[in-house]
């Protein structure tokens, strides 16, 4: 597994969950098996990151919650809100422009 | 075991000021993250113990999951976010419950007057009401909201002398107090009277009362402080 710089995690985890959560609702494991599978394994937010970050979302009214039964077992589902799917275009937005920028920084040359 | 980790994992998110709400739904959702782990792992071949073992692991250390949570100010109780609440919360809602109380005692009051019905309360009777009024308003309310804020503060860090400072502040705001129901008899329309009375020679005097109302308000903090908060199992 590639080796993970927690600094320059600061700001994904909000970005990564609401670009899933605005697609369709999902719960906790499931959202941890998506990011695993849809990075490639190179992103992973540990149980002890997705949890509060889920929860500190929903506080913000960025995320909604409900419980439902599947297979008996009482699972809580998250989707984004309108306002957290407003959220999102502005850290997508924010999150390609600095990416660029960094890329042409590594791209450069220097004499 | 499992149980009594997720069980413990609630009561230490809750002692470290996360809103019991949030510790309860941690707990819970840990909880079932960690079945379906150990689910996956069984699926896998994997031993039961062993199976028990990973999936522990992988969840992570409690020490760290609690501090991820510490670490997110919204998901605090009001009351650890704004600890001043605790010193000046039982006198604000002391001061709005009592206004509150009178308003409705006047608009009754004008209300009995203006539908016409004349009460025939006899004196004795009209003073009685009087006095639950007081003792009520006077003792009661107070003990009341300042109980309300201590068994919030149950098991949560918040410092015991500002507990302390806020319900004898909101006990000795009520000895300063009087409160007065005159209900409609013998002609007398009645009337409702709520004021306050600041004289530095009772202030001394007042303040054992306010003691002796801040101990009992506080009873319940004291009893309950250490009480376990139950987890609800990942089956509902």
């Amino acid at each position: 597994m590639p080796e993970r710089d927690p600094t320059l995690m600061s700001g994904v985890p909000e970005l990564v969950l609401l670009r899933l959560l605005a697609q369709r609702e999902m719960y906790g494991y499931d959202i941890a098996r998506a990011l695993k599978l849809l990075s490639h394994e190179t992103l992973s937010l540990g149980e002890g990151v997705l949890y509060p970050a889920l929860h500190a979302l929903e506080a913000r009214g960025l995320l909604r919650s409900r419980s439902r039964q599947v297979d008996g077992r009482t699972r809580i589902y998250y989707q984004a809100t309108p306002k957290g799917c407003r959220r999102l275009e502005r850290l997508t937005a924010n999150w390609r422009r600095m990416s660029e920028g960094v890329e042409r920084i590594l791209g450069a040359h220097h004499d | 075991m499992t149980e009594l980790r997720f069980r413990a994992l609630q009561r230490a998110l809750i002692e470290r000021g996360i809103a019991a709400r949030h510790a309860r739904r941690a707990a819970f959702e840990l909880q079932a993250h960690f079945e379906q782990l150990r689910a996956e792992r069984l699926e896998r071949g994997a031993a039961p113990g062993e199976a028990e073992r990973d999936a522990h692991e992988a969840l992570g250390g409690d020490r760290m999951l609690v501090e991820r949570y510490a670490g997110r100010d919204e998901l605090k109780s009001w009351l650890c976010r704004w600890p001043l609440l605790c010193v000046f919360g039982p006198l604000v809602s002391f001061t709005a419950a009592s206004i509150s109380l009178m308003a409705l005692l006047v608009v009754t009051l004008d209300a009995i007057h203006l539908t016409g019905h004349h009460m025939r309360v006899p004196v004795l009777a009209a003073a009685a009401v009087n006095s639950a009024v007081q003792v009520g308003m006077l003792w009661v309310l107070p003990v009341i909201v300042a109980a309300l804020f201590g068994v919030r503060a149950c098991g949560r860090p918040i410092p015991v002398g500002g507990l302390i400072g806020g319900a004898l502040l909101a006990c000795f705001a009520a000895r300063l107090m009087n409160v007065g129901l005159m209900l409609p008899v013998a002609g007398h329309r009645g009337s409702a009277s709520m004021g306050f009375r600041i004289a530095s020679s009772a202030l001394a005097g007042e303040l054992t009362p306010a003691l002796i109302a801040t101990a009992v308000a506080l009873v319940p903090y004291f009893l309950l402080r250490h009480r376990p908060h139950p987890v609800p199992s990942p089956d509902g």
